[in-house]
Order: C-alpha cells, then sequence, then structure tokens
C-alpha cells in the first residue's frame, strides 16, 4: 500500500501538468459551482445574521393616536412577543432635504456605530453614514423636536435601512426620504410613542427572508394583529379618559376659578348687602325712631287732642249743661211760668198729671190763652201753629212739650214728697246749677291752660326730634350712595365674570364635542418588507441565485468533461507501465488504486482548494457588486457543507468512475499486449479524399490537419463540446446582458413614454381646469387621467402584483403607453369586451387571448376578467382595461386616481415634486427616470454577475482548451518532435498542430453559438423574476462577440502553445520509448 | 579541411550540481561522400555526437564545421534551416506520421525543402513503389524504416544522419536497410553517418569512428569496405 501511495505520489510529480490540469479544472468547476450556490445563501446569511445582531424588529405598530407604556407592556405580556420597544420618528426637511429623525432605541434595531461617538444631550445626533459625516450641523425644520438645531457626532449604519439609494418615502419634500437621523427619545416633544417596535420569540432564530421566518412571522403576526382590537379600545378609552380628565381638570379649574371669582363677589356682596343691611336697618331705625317720634308726637297730639277733646267735651258738656242749665232755667221759667199762670188755679200742689188733665178741660178760648201766654212768654221754644179748636193736637202739643226731656228732667228731680214746695226745690236745682256750672268753667279753664302748655312742649320735642332725624338721614343717604357704587362695581365684575366663564365653559364644551368625536385609533402593522430595501435585498439574491441554477451547473459539467478526457488519456498513456506492473504480479486492484489515489489527490485537493476559493472570492466579489447598492457589514460565509460535500462527491465519482472504467478496461489486457506499445492510431482516408478535385487542389498542410482533425475522434468531440460549452456559457452572459439591458430601451422608450406619475388627492370624473392648470404650472404636460389600483394575482399559491390601468381616454392611453405584440408589433387596442393583459402576467398563468383570469383587490375580494389581447411589457404587470369594462367587471363607476404624463424638460424634478407636493392636489410624484435609475442600478449589478460569470467562463474557456491542446501535444509529441527533426520552423510546427485546433475551435464555437441560444432561453426563464419579462433574443453582435473570444481564447492558447511547442526537447521526445 | 571537421567537442549535461560529460575531446573529420559508422557501447556518448553534428543539441565547447558551416555557432533558427536544408535524419523507430501516407510522410519532408528529389521517384528508390499510398501501421518494420530513409533522402541533404537504423529490425530487414543507405551514399554521393553499436556493421563504413565513455577511441579508415549483402549477424 505504502508502495503504491509512493507510485501515486510519483505519478503526481511525473505528470505534474496533469495534475494540475485535473486539479484546476476540478478546482474551478466545484468552486464556481459551489461558490455561486453559495453565495445567495451567504448574502441572505450576511443579512440575516446583521439583522439577528441588531435585532432588527419582526413588526412595526403605528397608531393614529401613538402609543403608551401600557400598550408596551400589553404587547409584551404576548406569548410569541419577545422584546417591544416603544420609539418615535418624524420626517422633516434639513435644507430642502426630506428626512426622518428616528428616537435611538435601546435593545431594537440597533444601530452601528461607524464613526464618532453616541450622543449625550439632546443637541447631537447620530447619522446615516450615507449621507453624513461627523462634525456636521444641521437644522431641522420641525416642531416634533425640543431641539433642531443639532450636530451630528456619530455617523451609523442602520439595519432599517440597508439600501443606500432608497430609503423610502415620504410625504414632504420631494417625497423621497435622502437620509435619516438617530435623536434622542427625550427629544421628541411628544410623551405618545410614535411607534412600536417588536420582535417575536418565535422569529428570533429564523434566519430573514427563510419561509420557516415567514411562516413564524405569519404566526406572530396573527396574535399580534388578534391584539390589535383591544389595543384600539384601550388606546382610545385612555385617551377618551385623559381627555375627559383633563376636560375635566379644566372645568374643575375653571369652576375652581369660577368658585373663587363667585365667593369674592359673594362676600363683596355680602359686604355690600350687610352694609345695605347695616344701612336699611339703619334707616328703619331712624324710621322707627321717626315713627315712634310721630307715634310720640302723634300720641302727645293724641294726648293734646284728647285733652283737647276733654276739654272741648268739658267745654261741650259745660256748653251742653250750660244749655241744658238754660234749657232748663227756661223749661224752669216755662214751669214757672205756668205755674204763674194765673187763670189757673194754684197748680202748687197739682202734679204734672193733673195739669194736664186740667188743661185738657180747658176750653179752647183758655187753651188759646194758655198757648198765647206760652208763646208770649218768649222762651226759646218752637210753638206750632196749632188749631186750638182741636183740643186733641193742642193736648198732643202740651204732652209734647211737657214731656220734652228738659223738662222732665227737671220735673224728675221734683220731689214730690219733699216738704218743700215745688218751687222751691225748683230754685234749690237751680242754684246747685249754678254752682256746677262754675266749677265746670273754672276747671275748663284750668284744663285749657294746660293744655295749651302740653302743645307748646310737644311742639319743641317735635322740632329738636325731626331736626336730629334729618341729619341721620342726611347721612344715611350719603352711605347709600357709597354702597350704591360698591353695587355698580359688583355688578361689573359679575358680567365681565359671567362673560369670561361662559367664554370658558364654551371652550370646555367645545373641547367636549371634540372628545366625542375622537375616533377609534387606527393601528398600522407593518412587517419588515416596509424597511426601504429589504425586499430589494431579497430579490436581488433571488437573482443571484437564479442564475446560480443554470450556469455552475453547466461549469461543472465541462469540468467534469475536461477531467474525463484528461484522465482516460493517463491511463491510456500509462498502459506500458501497467504491463510492467501487471507483469510483476501486482493484481488489478493494486495497479487500479494507483490511478484511484492519482485521481483521489486531484480532485480531492482540487476541490477543498476549489472550495476554499470558489466559496470565498465568488461570493465576495459577488457580494461587493451589491455593497455599492447596500449597507451591510463584510460578507459572513454561510457555507453548506451539504452542497459542498456533494459537489466535491459528486466530481469525485464521475472522475473516479471514468478512471476505473478507463483503466479497469486496459487492464483487461494481458501484460504482453501491454507491455507493448500500443498500435498508434491508424492513418485513415477521409471521405474528403474521395472527391479527388477538391482534396488534389488542397495544400498539403490542409491535407494532414482534415486528416488528423478525423484521426481521434474522441478528441473532436471532447474539444467541439468543450468549446462548445464555453462559447455557449459567454453567449448565454452576454445574451443575458442583452436580456435585460434591451429591456429598459424598449420599455422606457417604445413602451413606456409618460415621464411621471401623479397620485391625485381626490378621484376625478374629468380633470378640472383648475387642476389642470395647477399641474401646467408646475412643469405637467399634457396630464392623462388614470385610474390605477394594485390587484393581486395568484401563482402558485404566491400573491403577485398587478397594476390595474383603466384611461379616462382611450386615445390619450396611446400617447403615453404602447400596447403592441411583441413579435409583429402589431398595435393592440383596448376593447370593451375584455382587457389587456402584460406577456408577463399572461406566461405566469400561461393564459392566452380569450381565457379568463382572477386578480384580487387589496381586500381579497375576487374578481374575473376576460383576456382580450396580450401586450409587449417587461416591467411589472399591468391589466388595462376600458371604463366600459371596469364598470361591468367592478360594477362601479371608474375614480380616476392618478395622473401620467410629460414633464417640462427645463424644469428641475426635484422642484416639480416639490411644488406639486405643495399644491394639495397631488398625493404623490414619481418620475420614470427615478424608476430608470433604479432599473439600471439593478441591471448594473445583474450586468456586473454576469460579468463575473462571463470572466469565470473565460476562465474555463481557457484551462479547457489550454487542457485540450496539452493533450494534444502530449499525445503527438514524437509526431512534432519528428517535425522539428525534420527541420520545420516553430511556426510551422505551431501551425501543423494549431491548425487542427483552430479548426475544431470554430467548429466548437458554432456549435456553441446554437448551445449558447438554448442556454440563454433557459437561464433568462429561471433568472426572470415575476414581474420582469427579459428580453428573448440576443443581439446579433453578442453571437460575433461570444465567438471572438472564443477565438482570442483560442489565439491566446496557441501563444502559450507555440512556446510550448518551442521549447519541446526533440531529443528526449524521440528517445523515449512507448 | 574535411567536408565535416569536428574539433575538440565537448558535452556536459548538467543535472542539478552534477555536470555529467556525454563527449569530451572529440575530434574527428569526415569527407564529402563518405560512409561512416560511429561505433560504441550504449552510454558512449554516440548520439550525443550525432545530435550535435545534425543540430538538434548544441556542443558545450569545441568545434563543429559541416561543409564550411560552424554548426556551433548557429542560432536557433539557424539550426533550424540547417537540420531543414542540410540534415537528414533515421531513427530507429522510424518515427514517421502515422496519419500520413508512405508517400506523404516522404512529402512532408520534400516540402519544405528547396531542393528536394522526387517523393515518387524516392519511393522507386527505396523500393516502396508500390506501397507508396499504405499508411505506417499497415507497413512491416522495414518498410516503415524505407520510408524513413526516402523522407531523409527527399529532402537532398548534405548529411544523413542514421541512429542505430537496424536496432528494431531483423537481421535480414536491417541488411536491406544498410544495403539502402550504403547504396545512396555511393550511388548519390551523399554523406551518411549511422551510429550503432554492432561492430559488424563497422565493415560496411568508409570510416569507423570508435567512441568509448565520451571521448574518440579510435579512427579507422576501411579502403575497403564489405558491401553491405554480405555482412550478417
Amino acid at each position: 500500500m505504502k508502495l503504491l501511495l509512493k507510485e501515486s505520489l510519483k505519478k503526481i510529480k511525473l505528470t505534474f501538468g496533469r495534475f494540475l490540469s485535473v486539479f484546476f479544472i476540478v478546482a474551478l468547476g466545484v468552486g464556481f459551482f459551489a461558490g455561486i450556490r453559495n453565495t445567495s445563501d451567504d448574502m441572505l446569511y450576511t443579512a440575516s445574521s446583521y439583522y439577528q445582531e441588531q435585532n432588527l424588529m419582526d413588526l412595526k405598530l403605528v397608531s393614529t393616536l401613538g402609543f403608551t407604556d401600557e400598550d408596551i407592556e400589553l404587547l409584551k405580556a404576548m406569548d410569541l412577543v419577545a422584546d417591544v420597544e416603544g420609539s418615535h420618528y418624524v420626517d422633516c426637511l434639513e435644507s430642502s432635504n426630506a428626512i426622518r429623525v428616528l428616537g435611538i432605541t435601546s435593545n431594537i434595531n440597533k444601530t452601528v456605530l461607524v464613526d464618532g461617538r453616541m450622543p449625550k444631550n439632546n443637541n447631537e445626533v447620530l447619522a446615516d453614514a450615507t449621507v453624513y459625516e461627523v462634525g456636521e450641523r444641521l437644522t431641522l425644520d420641525t416642531d416634533a423636536l425640543k431641539e433642531t438645531k443639532v450636530e451630528v457626532v456619530g455617523t451609523i449604519h442602520s439595519p432599517m435601512y440597508i439600501q443606500a439609494s432608497n430609503k423610502g418615502s415620504t410625504q414632504i419634500g420631494n417625497g423621497k426620504i435622502s437620509g435619516y437621523l438617530y435623536t434622542l427619545e427625550e427629544n421628541f416633544n411628544t410623551d405618545v410613542y410614535t411607534v412600536i417596535y417588536l420582535t417575536g420569540k418565535n422569529t428570533k432564530e429564523e434566519s430573514a427572508y427563510s419561509e420557516e421566518y415567514q411562516s413564524a412571522l405569519d404566526q406572530l403576526q396573527k396574535e399580534v394583529e388578534e391584539q390589535l382590537e383591544q389595543l384600539q379600545t384601550r388606546r382610545y378609552n385612555e385617551i377618551k379618559k385623559e381627555a375627559e380628565e383633563k376636560l375635566e381638570d379644566a372645568k374643575k379649574q375653571v369652576e375652581a376659578e369660577q368658585e373663587k371669582y363667585r365667593i369674592e363677589l359673594k362676600s363683596a356682596k355680602e359686604t355690600l348687602d350687610s352694609n345695605n343691611k347695616k344701612l336699611q336697618e339703619l334707616d328703619k331705625q331712624i324710621n322707627e325712631k321717626e315713627k315712634v317720634l310721630q307715634e310720640e308726637t302723634k300720641k302727645a297730639e293724641e294726648q293734646l287732642q284728647e285733652a283737647k277733646e276733654k276739654l272741648e267735651q268739658s267745654k261741650k258738656e259745660y256748653q251742653t249743661d250750660l244749655e241744658e242749665y238754660n234749657t232748663y232755667k227756661s223749661y224752669l221759667d216755662f214751669i214757672y211760668y205756668i205755674y204763674n199762670y194765673d187763670g189757673f188755679p194754684d197748680f202748687s200742689d197739682m202734679t204734672y198729671e193733673e195739669i194736664m188733665a186740667y188743661i185738657v178741660t180747658l176750653s179752647p178760648e183758655e187753651q188759646e190763652k194758655l198757648i198765647e201766654y206760652i208763646k208770649n212768654g218768649n222762651f226759646d221754644m218752637d210753638v206750632p201753629e196749632i188749631d186750638y179748636t182741636d183740643k186733641e193736637a193742642v193736648k198732643k202739643y202740651l204732652e209734647e212739650l211737657w214731656n220734652s226731656e228738659s223738662v222732665q228732667k227737671i220735673i224728675d228731680q221734683i220731689d214730690a214728697n219733699s216738704e218743700e214746695s215745688i218751687l222751691e226745690q225748683l230754685d234749690q236745682i237751680f242754684k246747685d246749677m249754678d254752682q256746677e256750672l262754675d266749677t265746670a268753667l273754672e276747671k275748663i279753664n284750668a284744663a285749657e291752660e294746660a293744655i295749651q302748655k302740653q302743645e307748646q312742649t310737644l311742639n319743641e320735642k317735635t322740632k329738636a326730634s325731626k331736626q336730629m332725624l334729618s341729619k341721620y338721614k342726611e347721612e344715611l343717604q350719603k352711605n347709600y350712595k357709597t354702597l350704591e357704587a360698591g353695587y355698580n362695581t359688583y355688578y361689573l365684575n359679575y358680567d365681565q365674570f359671567e362673560v369670561k366663564f361662559q367664554d370658558a365653559y364654551e371652550t370646555i364644551h367645545k373641547q367636549a364635542i371634540a372628545i366625542e368625536e375622537i375616533e377609534k385609533p387606527t393601528i398600522y402593522l407593518f412587517d419588515r418588507n416596509d424597511n426601504a430595501g429589504y425586499e430589494d435585498y431579497e430579490s436581488d439574491t433571488t437573482r443571484v441565485s437564479n442564475i446560480s441554477k443554470v450556469f455552475p451547473v453547466f461549469f461543472l459539467l465541462v469540468a467534469a468533461l475536461v477531467c474525463l478526457n484528461t484522465m482516460s488519456r493517463m491511463v491510456e498513456e500509462d498502459r506500458g507501465q501497467m504491463g510492467i506492473y501487471k507483469s510483476l504480479g501486482f493484481s488489478n486492484t493494486q495497479i487500479v488504486l494507483t490511478y484511484i489515489l492519482y485521481v483521489a489527490f486531484a480532485t480531492i485537493f482540487g476541490s477543498i482548494v476549489g472550495l476554499l476559493l470558489g466559496c470565498t472570492i465568488l461570493p465576495n466579489v459577488i457580494y461587493n457588486i451589491y455593497s455599492f447598492m447596500y449597507v451591510l457589514p463584510d460578507l459572513k460565509l454561510d457555507n453548506n457543507l451539504l452542497t459542498m460535500c456533494m459537489t466535491t462527491i459528486l466530481m469525485f465519482i464521475v472522475t473516479l468512475s471514468i478512471t476505473l472504467y478507463t483503466a479497469l478496461s486496459v487492464l483487461k489486457e494481458t501484460p504482453a499486449s501491454l507491455l507493448r506499445p500500443k498500435a498508434p492510431a491508424k492513418g485513415k482516408k477521409v471521405l474528403l479524399e474521395k472527391i479527388g478535385f477538391i482534396w488534389k487542389r488542397l495544400n498539403f498542410s490542409f491535407k494532414v490537419t482534415t486528416r488528423n482533425i478525423f484521426r481521434y475522434k474522441k478528441r473532436i468531440f471532447m474539444t467541439i463540446i468543450g468549446i462548445a460549452g464555453c462559447t455557449a456559457l459567454t453567449l448565454a452572459g452576454l445574451g443575458l446582458k442583452d436580456s435585460i439591458t434591451g429591456i429598459i430601451k424598449i420599455q422606457f422608450n417604445d413602451i413606456t413614454k409618460y415621464k411621471a406619475t401623479l397620485v391625485l388627492n381626490n378621484s376625478y370624473q374629468q380633470l378640472d381646469n383648475k387642476t389642470e392648470q395647477i399641474l401646467n404650472e408646475n412643469g405637467i404636460i399634457d396630464p392623462t387621467l388614470i385610474y390605477q389600483e394594485l390587484y393581486s394575482y395568484k401563482m402558485d399559491n404566491k400573491n403577485n402584483d398587478v397594476y390595474l390601468v383603466v384611461p379616462s381616454n382611450t386615445e390619450e392611453l396611446k400617447q403615453y403607453i404602447t400596447l403592441r405584440h411583441r413579435e409583429d408589433k402589431q398595435e393592440v387596442s383596448l376593447k370593451n369586451d375584455g382587457a389587456v393583459i402584460t406577456e408577463k402576467m399572461a406566461l405566469n398563468l400561461n393564459v392566452e387571448k380569450g381565457d379568463m383570469v382572477t386578480i384580487y383587490n387589496p381586500n381579497n375580494q375576487a374578481y374575473k376578467i376576460k383576456i382580450s389581447d396580450i401586450t409587449e411589457n417587461y416591467a411589472y404587470n399591468y391589466i388595462y382595461l376600458t371604463n366600459e369594462y371596469y364598470e361591468e367587471v367592478f360594477d362601479s363607476k371608474v375614480q380616476y386616481n392618478m395622473v401620467i404624463s410629460d414633464l417640462d424638460e427645463d424644469m428641475d424634478k426635484d422642484t416639480i415634486s416639490a411644488s406639486l407636493l405643495n399644491t394639495d392636489r397631488v398625493l404623490n410624484v414619481s418620475f420614470i427616470d427615478d424608476i430608470l435609475e433604479r432599473f439600471n442600478d439593478m441591471i448594473d449589478n445583474l450586468n456586473k454577475i454576469v460579468f463575473v460569470i462571463l470572466i469565470c467562463s473565460c476562465l474555463l474557456a481557457f484551462i479547457v482548451l489550454y487542457n485540450l491542446t496539452t493533450i494534444n501535444i502530449t499525445e503527438r509529441i514524437r509526431e512534432i518532435a519528428t517535425l522539428k527533426v525534420l527541420g520545420f520552423h516553430d511556426k510551422e510546427v505551431s501551425l501543423y498542430v494549431y491548425r487542427e485546433t483552430m479548426i475544431l475551435t470554430v467548429l466548437g464555437a458554432l456549435v456553441g453559438l446554437i448551445f449558447g441560444v438554448f442556454l440563454h432561453r433557459f437561464v433568462i426563464t429561471s433568472a426572470e423574476m415575476e414581474f420582469i419579462m427579459f428580453q428573448r433574443n440576443i443581439n446579433g453582435i453578442s453571437y460575433v462577440y461570444a465567438f471572438i473570444i472564443t477565438m482570442i481564447f483560442s489565439i491566446i492558447i496557441s501563444i502559450f502553445t507555440h512556446f510550448k511547442l518551442k521549447k519541446i526537447n526533440m531529443i528526449e521526445a524521440l528517445k523515449s520509448v512507448e | 579541411m574535411s567536408y565535416i571537421d569536428v574539433k575538440n567537442l565537448k558535452k556536459v549535461y548538467k543535472m542539478g550540481e552534477v555536470e555529467i560529460k556525454a563527449v569530451d575531446h572529440v575530434d574527428f573529420s569526415i569527407n564529402k561522400g563518405e560512409l561512416v559508422v560511429v561505433l560504441g557501447p550504449s552510454g558512449a556518448g554516440k548520439t550525443t555526437i550525432l545530435n550535435i553534428l545534425g543540430g538538434m543539441d548544441s556542443a558545450t565547447d569545441g568545434h563543429v564545421v559541416v561543409d564550411g558551416k560552424h554548426v556551433e555557432k548557429l542560432s536557433r533558427k539557424e539550426l533550424i534551416n540547417y537540420r531543414r536544408y542540410d540534415i537528414g535524419f533515421v531513427f530507429q523507430f522510424y518515427n514517421l506520421v502515422q496519419n500520413l501516407t508512405a508517400l506523404e510522410n516522404v512529402e512532408l519532408a520534400s516540402q519544405i525543402c528547396k531542393d528536394p528529389l522526387n517523393a515518387d521517384e524516392v519511393m522507386k528508390e527505396v523500393g516502396l513503389e508500390t506501397r507508396k499510398n499504405n499508411f505506417p501501421a499497415q507497413l512491416s518494420g522495414g518498410e516503415q524504416q524505407r520510408v524513413a530513409i526516402a523522407r531523409a533522402i527527399a529532402k537532398n541533404p548534405k548529411l544523413l544522419l542514421c541512429d542505430e537504423p537496424t536496432g528494431a529490425l531483423d537481421s535480414k530487414t536491417g541488411k536491406s536497410i544498410l544495403e539502402l543507405l550504403q547504396k545512396t551514399a555511393r550511388k548519390m554521393g551523399m554523406t551518411v553517418i549511422i551510429i550503432t553499436h554492432n561492430s559488424i556493421i563497422a565493415d560496411i563504413a568508409d570510416k569507423v569512428i570508435k567512441v568509448k565513455n565520451g571521448t574518440i577511441e579510435d579512427v579507422i579508415i576501411n579502403k575497403k569496405p564489405t558491401d553491405a549483402k554480405e555482412i550478417s549477424w
């Protein structure tokens, strides 16, 4: 065994060139295969581990009402949620650039400090390292920040922004975020969080972009979505409560203030009132006093009056008494008179009745005489005209007279029984009466005097009181005036107070209404795809991996072929050696083992070297191409050992089996026959020789070449295949470049002819003049109103985007969008019975004209659309409909929401964009040039990768050609040496050998061009993404290039060969005996 | 001055540190039209001398003058021309181009010469008139060697160098080859040098140069060379 190993090593040493050629081709094939294959994985792994290291959020929540710590607690409590962090961001202008300012988070979306240090206070920020430098001073035009004049103290990379050219869009400025800043969270004015970043427990270990990640994310998202309702309600209640509390506070404050005012007013009023009361009391007292005084006066007066009255009474009484006395006296006189009547008997003792009775008995004359007498008496008595003849009337009169009170009174006093006579008695009575009257008069006079005195006192007293009262009243009046002024001030204040608090209450009321009007917050849930560039990166890696599906396999095949060729040659050449070993008694296995060891060394070491180089260089080269576009850390290799081992093993199996096969088939021969040199391949006449006239005309060297070409059929085959493979790879690479580059020109020159797309603020039925004028003023030329909405269609259970476009005017659309068949360029017109869809979509869905397709709106509602035609298109997918057909399908009127237009070339795009966004008619502006630029970027990268592949193809072509030529030379070294000995010039020798290689190269290249077309087609279809259709044809010049490149290599090889041939030592070559 | 003059020829091969003297102090001269046999055992340096003489190898020291041409001073390109126009080689293993017919092998050589002999005639000369359209593989060893000789002669060289021309042949065939060579030298007046370890062959030569250990052991002038037909081994 040791001997075998030694023998193998010796063989390697002896045929080191061959060993190297196997080694290199294996290295190249395996390295390229594994390298390219691994590249997309490495790229994804790099991004993924970057995300993991920086703890990139899985989900982002943005609410119309912001979030609070309680939201965060709620989210934290969820099963699948790992980290939750609230933060802020705001878009603002910084010297006319729209930038985004974010809060520095502590745990999620950690940034990488590139230069400088972390900010310490509000006027220091971290800034996008792709845009800013440490030390720059910026002024931010926003009021959401406490500190707007900031200095960049550190530059960073953020895992949220991995694309240098695309940092997302915004509503301000020209609509594009040009860079980002990170400031301290406390620099934000609001206390609610603008955004919540969230990572999942289940997504943590999954690598980004993987299906596992997606399904974990779906789970997480589902869980979070279920929580959203609660979050919304909670936040709504909170906000409402907060507002209500605030309102309540405000109300309370107002009320308290009002109360205070009220109390103040009240106390003022009270003071006033009490003063008033006091005054009134005083007033009352004065009044009372007055009253008392009056009463007293009155009383005194009354008393006086009473006294007066009494006096009067007394006087009256006296008068009466006097009168009575007088009456009595008259009556007395009368009575005396009567009693003294002569004609009468002595009446002295007669009673009244007796007198009456007597009078009645008197004759009328006597009666008349009596009456006459009475009349003559001159008594103060009314004596009526009496008919004295009528006794009765006289009697009555007399009776009346008699019976009159006065008379009676006197009479009553007469005591008939007294001893004294009536007259005496009467005298006495008169005497008494006189006396009585005198006393009364005296009394009256005294009383009158007292009264007079009393009256005087009273008058004096009343006067003094009145004087005092009026003085009091005067003072009171004065106080009243002061009080009134106080009241006036009070009322003025009160009115003011009323107005003031009415306003306050109105404000409160308005606020209360506003609170009622608060709507439940809408919470938007975003995943990482919302991060600019996140998705692009994946599609870029997909592009790499799509390309890696075809090219490397082809590479590996060619490499295997070369290996096979080389090894079989080697075994053939070694037949003598094998014969010796065999004759020395070595077993077949032992002999074969030396070759197996040889090939194992070459393959395994080649593989290892290839893997080491391929899996590091290629991913790095391709990654570097992308690193111009992406801001990501250095590439991390995620080498898939399985792929690597599989490749090596596959390669080993191929080389091993071919070695085994040739070795064993050689070893079937007996040692003797092996020891004899193998009869060289017999010379043979070729078919051409039978066509004498051509053959004879051929130059001798051509004859030789022609014959040589057909001498080794296997070699022809190998050479042609090898070269064809390389040409095919080259052509496919160039073709890929054509297909990719070509679409841009066609898409943006021939198909899409508008220069700008505007999303309008409102939907229109027709552009009004005002709007059109505004657009025109801002550089928009010939605007055409369209409806465009993003729909999706399902392909392999995946949702793919498609834009639904309805022009407001089909004719105007033609000006901006060309609808035509790809093959014959015939115009396609929009009809009312169906929609025109783009070719790539038709290919994706495998549908044709007349078929139905199902599309879904953003709410996943399905609509069936009939395809009326298919149009040429390369970027994105569109469905074009007339408005009639739209109405038929969607059963609603078209709401035109976008404008496509031409641009005023003289105006600056940023100006156009900024001024349009300022008009409040336009929500978003995008320019075809920007899209074109992005496409160009993408295609540039793709082209660079194609370039890498091209280089590798060339390297392969080089190795293949070199290998074939080397084999050719070793195989024919004696022949070449012979030629040299014969005196062939170096050039002649080289030509002799190379002429056939050239012919084979040309043949191979031609075959390769045919292969290439198919390979290209295959590569195109696998490298294409669902929204991009590459051009199907290869440019004519690429065929020429592919051919020329192969030829150039062939020539380079021939130069190498030339020197190699020159160096051939004739003597050595001829000495060796086969 | 002889037609060929070799003086003080020295050839040293360097194998790393070791210097191997293949030939040293070799002096001889050959006249025009002579048939010379260089005789010596294996490894004596015969082939080295021949190679230097034929412009296939360069001398380390000394002079090699052929027809007044200082071969040792020729450039690479001049050496090619020297081989092309002045030298004809015949090898032990024929070294025919397998893919060419016998005639074509001859033509291969003649087409590059200034004044070649007619290929057909040469074929006739070497007795392969009927076999000229056959491929080498279809010919016997002797026939192949005849083709090789024909190829060398057709160039009409000044010097015909044969390295063990009979080495791979049986004595009968070898004899006929020697006959052909002797005939060529005699008839065409060509200077022929044959290398062999077989001393019997030396009898046919006009001059025998004996080589041993890289030096000339002896130079024997054979006044009456034996006819090739008459020798046997």
